[in-house]
C-alpha cells in the first residue's frame, strides 16, 4: 500500500540508483534535501525520478490513475520540492479515490 | 495557599526529574473519547519495545561475522531470509529497510525469550549496573523481556539504540503470589498538567484498546483550545511488588491531521491529510476514529482565511463540498476548493474548526507561502545568441540593449569629395522571446525516458531603434513559429546525459518584411554528462560548524568552475517568399537549404559570472556565391537576485560577429550592453 514509509524507501532506491554520489553525501538526512539537491538545475530528471516511483507505487497496489494527476505529480514535484514532501506528494497521488 | 504553592513545586520538581529518565518511545499518553463529549487519556507503558529505528546498519554485519558466545547464538536463532538479505548486502535503501524490518522481528522473538540469558553466552558483555540488578531478581514475564532488552544494548552498545530505560507495568505475579489488577493500579500515581497548570483527575481501569490505565478529568474547558501544553506525569507505577518507576509524556492524538501538500491527486485544491499516526503499534482506537472524523467532516465545513503577501489583512473565503481519497482504515484526505478566488500570487492560508469539533480539529490549520504551480528558472537557458534557434525554455524572456558599434562611413568633405570616416554608432534594442505556451503534450509514458515537448507559438525577435542601415540590420530580425523536440535522457542521472532533437518550422524575416522565408529546421544537440557540469550540479550542501549536531545546512555551496559545452548540428530547408531587401548583395535562389554547425561554451566563473561563447558556421545551398557565413557571440552576463520565485534577471555585455539567416543583410560587428528578465510557470507549463 501507497504508505510514506514505503514511497520512501522506493524514492531512496532511485535516488540511490540515479544520483549515488548526492544520495550518499546527504546520508541520512537525504529526505531534508531538495529534489534540486539530486537534480540540479533540471527538472526533467525530476519529473523522470518522481514519475518512476509513483509509478512503482501504482504496480504495487495495483492501481491506475489518469494521466492528467501524473501531469499533476510532475508540475508539483520540482527542483526546489524537499525530498520529504516529494514522499508526501507521491503517497497522496497513490490514494485509491474513494467512492462519493 | 503556601502548601499548595509547595505540592505544585514539588510536583514540578518530580516531572522534571522524571523526564531525564523517561524514554520517549515506548510511553503515550493518548486522548480517546467514546461520545465525543467527554474525554480521557489513555497511558501505555509498554516495555522493551524493539523498533526499526534502533538497530544501526552495522549490526547485521557484526551479527553475521562476531565470532563472541551471543553473536553466534543470535545468528543460529535468525531467520533464513534474514541470514540471506545479510548475505546479500544490497546496498538499495529498501533491502537496508526490509533487512531491518525482518531482523527487528527476529529480535523480538529472541527478546521474549526467558532463556535469552545464559552466563556463558554473556561472558564476554559488560553490563550495567541496572541490567546486573534486575538480572539478580530473575524476573519472569515483561519484566523478563525488559531485561533481555537491557542485555542486547549493553551487548551492543554501538549498534542499537539506547531505548529501555522505561519498563513495563507490573502485571500482578510474582513469585510471592498474585495481585488484583485493581491493587496493582492503585499503586499508580499521576497528575496531569497544562500550561504548569495541576488538572484534577482521577486513574481509572485500561479501556478496551489495550491502554495499561486511564486518566479521567472532569473538566472539559481543559481541552476548549486542543491539546496545547497537556502532558502526563505518572510520578510512580510498580514495575514489581518493591520497585517503582516513572516517566512523562506529552498527550497527543492517535489521529493526526495536517495541511498536506498540493499533490496530483489534489492539484487546484488544498488537501487535508487525516490519518491514524503511521508510528502505532495498535492503530485500533484510530481506526475506528477516522469514521467519526469522516462523518463530521462531511458535515462541517471550517472558516477560512487567506491573506496575500502583499496585503495588510486577512481576507474570509469559503470552501466548496469536498472530494476525498484513501479510505477510512488508515488515511483519508478531503480536497478542499475555495469558492471564491484565491489571491493572486504568494498567499497564507488558515482553517479553523469551531471549539466543539472534534478535538484532532481544533487547533490552527496554517499553510504559509502558497503559490501557483510553478518551478525555478532553469539555469543555462539565458541564450542572447542565435534568433529563432535559441532555447525556448521560458515563457517570457525580455530583454533591452544599449549596442554601440564603430564603422567606416562615407562623407563628403569641404570640398565635396568621399572620405571614409570612422564613425560611432550607438542604438537601442529590444530583444524578446514569447512563448505563451511552452508545451501542450504530456508526460512520458510509464518507463520512458524520453520527453516530448511541443511549443505551438513562439516569438523570437531583435529589434533596433532608428532607420534601419547597413550597420545594424542584422539584429532587426523577427521569427515565428511552432516547435516540436524530442529529449531522450540515456542517463537520467544527478549529471545527465542527453540528446535533442528539434524539429522547427518558422518564418524569418528582417524587422520591416522586406525578406521573408519560411522553413523547416532540424537541430540535434547531444548533451553528455563528461561536458555537463554546471556550477549549480557541483554544489555541496556545507556542514554547518556551529551546529553542535553537525547538521547538514540546505544552503548550496559552488564549488570550482562550472563548465557545459554543447555541439549542434542542424539543417534548413525553406523558401523565400518575399524579396525587397536593398541590401541583398548577393542573388540568390529562392530554395532556401542550409546546414549548419556549432557548438556553445558556458562557463561559470563563479555565481556571479558566467562567459557564454557560441560560434555556428552555416553552409548555404541557397547562395553558391556566398556560401560559407559564420556568426559568433561571447556574452558576460551578471545575475541579479530574483524578484520572483519564477523569473531571473541580469545584466550582460556581448561582442556579436557576423549574420544569421536568411543573410538579408550585411553581417554585424557590435559590442552590447544589456539588461534582460526572464519568465516562467505560465499556465504551469515547462519543457
Amino acid at each position: 500500500m501507497a504508505t510514506d514509509a514505503r514511497v520512501k524507501d522506493l524514492l531512496a532506491d532511485e535516488l540511490f540508483t540515479r544520483a549515488q554520489a548526492k544520495f550518499n553525501d546527504a546520508g541520512d538526512s537525504w529526505p531534508k534535501k531538495e529534489m534540486g539537491f539530486f537534480f540540479p538545475g533540471n527538472e526533467n530528471t525530476v519529473d523522470s525520478c518522481a514519475l518512476a516511483v509513483l509509478d512503482k507505487v501504482l504496480d504495487e497496489d495495483q492501481l491506475t490513475i489518469p494521466n492528467k494527476k501524473r501531469e499533476h505529480l510532475a508540475v508539483v514535484i520540482k527542483t526546489s520540492t524537499k525530498a520529504s514532501d516529494a514522499i508526501k506528494i507521491i503517497a497522496l497521488t497513490a490514494l485509491k479515490p474513494s467512492p462519493q | 495557599m503556601i502548601m499548595k504553592k509547595q505540592l505544585l513545586f514539588c510536583l514540578a520538581l518530580s516531572l522534571i526529574v522524571l523526564n531525564e529518565s523517561s524514554a520517549a518511545a515506548n510511553p503515550t499518553a493518548f486522548l480517546r473519547t467514546v461520545d465525543n463529549q467527554t474525554y480521557y487519556i489513555a497511558v501505555t507503558i509498554g516495555s522493551a519495545q524493539l523498533s526499526e529505528g534502533d538497530l544501526k546498519d552495522t549490526l547485521p554485519k557484526k551479527l553475521m561475522t562476531g565470532m563472541d558466545p551471543l553473536s553466534q547464538y543470535i545468528r543460529s536463532q535468525l531467520d533464513s531470509k534474514t541470514v540471506a538479505l545479510i548475505q546479500k548486502d544490497n546496498p538499495l535503501p529498501s533491502a537496508r529497510s526490509e533487512l531491518k524490518r525482518r531482523l527487528t522481528s527476529d529480535l523480538k522473538r529472541l527478546l521474549a525469550d526467558p532463556g535469552f540469558y545464559s552466563a556463558a553466552r554473556f561472558a564476554g558483555v559488560t553490563l550495567r549496573p541496572e541490567t546486573s540488578a534486575l538480572l539478580a531478581q530473575d524476573p519472569v514475564g515483561g519484566r523478563r523481556t525488559f531485561l533481555n532488552r537491557m542485555l542486547l544494548d549493553d551487548a551492543y552498545p554501538q549498534d542499537i539504540g539506547q531505548n529501555s530505560n522505561v519498563p513495563g507495568l507490573w502485571d500482578g505475579r510474582d513469585a510471592a503470589g498474585e495481585l488484583d489488577l485493581a491493587t496493582v493500579r492503585g499503586m499508580v500515581v499521576a497528575s496531569l498538567f497544562q500550561k504548569g497548570r495541576l488538572i484534577p483527575t482521577t486513574i481509572e481501569g485500561p479501556d478496551k484498546y489495550g491502554a495499561d490505565f486511564r486518566i479521567e478529568f472532569s473538566n472539559a474547558d481543559v481541552l476548549k483550545d486542543g491539546l496545547d501544553s497537556l502532558q502526563v506525569a505518572v510520578h510512580q507505577y510498580p514495575v514489581d511488588r518493591t520497585t517503582r518507576s516513572g516517566f512523562s509524556a506529552v498527550v497527543s492524538t492517535e489521529v493526526v491531521t495536517s495541511l498536506a501538500p498540493t499533490n496530483g491527486d489534489c492539484f487546484a485544491g488544498i488537501p487535508l491529510e487525516v490519518q491514524v499516526d503511521p508510528g502505532l503499534v495498535n492503530p485500533s482506537y484510530g481506526d475506528e476514529r477516522l469514521e467519526t472524523l469522516l462523518t463530521y467532516l462531511e458535515a462541517h465545513n471550517p472558516t477560512v482565511r487567506v491573506q496575500a503577501q502583499d496585503r495588510l489583512n486577512p481576507e474570509p473565503r469559503t470552501l466548496k463540498k469536498f472530494d476525498y481519497s484513501g479510505d477510512t482504515s488508515t488515511r483519508f484526505v478531503p480536497c478542499y476548493q475555495l469558492a471564491e478566488d484565491a489571491p493572486t500570487g504568494t498567499f497564507d492560508l488558515r482553517f479553523d474548526y469551531p471549539p466543539e469539533a472534534p478535538i484532532e480539529l481544533r487547533k490552527i490549520f496554517y499553510k504559509a507561502n502558497i503559490v501557483n504551480a510553478a518551478h525555478a528558472v532553469t539555469p543555462f537557458s539565458l541564450d542572447e545568441g542565435n534568433i529563432g534557434k535559441r532555447a525556448l525554455e521560458q515563457n517570457l524572456d525580455v530583454g533591452v540593449q544599449f549596442k554601440s558599434s564603430v564603422a567606416d562611413k562615407t562623407e563628403k568633405d569641404a570640398a565635396g569629395n568621399d572620405v571614409a570616416v570612422r564613425k560611432r554608432d550607438n542604438k537601442g534594442t529590444l530583444d524578446l522571446r514569447l512563448a505563451p505556451w511552452l508545451n501542450v503534450l504530456s508526460l512520458p509514458k510509464q518507463g520512458s525516458q524520453t520527453f516530448k515537448f511541443l511549443t505551438p507559438l513562439f516569438i523570437d525577435a531583435r529589434v533596433s531603434t532608428g532607420k534601419i542601415d547597413k550597420d545594424n540590420l542584422s539584429l532587426n530580425r523577427i521569427v515565428f513559429g511552432s516547435q516540436f523536440e524530442i529529449r531522450k535522457y540515456w542517463r537520467p542521472e544527478t549529471v545527465p546525459s542527453y540528446h535533442r532533437f528539434l524539429f522547427t518550422f518558422s518564418n524569418a524575416s528582417d524587422r520591416d518584411f522586406k525578406q521573408a522565408e519560411w522553413k523547416g529546421g532540424f537541430e540535434w544537440q547531444p548533451i553528455f554528462a563528461q561536458v555537463n557540469n554546471p556550477l549549480s550540479f557541483r554544489s555541496k550542501n556545507r556542514k554547518a560548524g556551529l551546529d553542535p549536531e553537525g547538521a547538514v545546512s540546505d544552503i548550496p555551496v559552488k564549488i570550482g568552475l562550472g563548465y557545459q559545452f554543447v555541439p549542434l548540428f542542424g539543417v534548413e530547408i525553406g523558401k523565400t517568399w518575399r524579396n525587397k531587401s536593398p541590401f541583398a548583395a548577393i542573388e540568390q535562389s529562392n530554395f532556401v537549404r542550409r546546414v549548419y554547425f556549432g557548438a556553445t561554451l558556458t562557463l561559470e566563473l563563479t555565481s556571479y559570472l558566467k562567459s557564454t561563447t557560441k560560434n555556428i558556421l552555416y553552409v548555404r545551398g541557397e547562395a553558391p556565391q556566398d556560401r560559407l557565413h559564420n556568426y559568433f557571440i561571447q556574452t558576460i552576463e551578471l545575475p541579479f537576485p530574483s524578484f520572483t520565485r519564477q523569473s531571473s534577471n541580469s545584466a550582460f555585455f556581448s561582442f556579436e560577429r557576423g549574420g544569421q539567416p536568411p543573410f538579408a543583410t550585411p553581417d554585424v560587428n557590435t559590442f552590447k550592453i544589456g539588461y534582460r528578465v526572464q519568465w516562467d510557470g505560465w499556465f504551469g507549463q515547462r519543457r
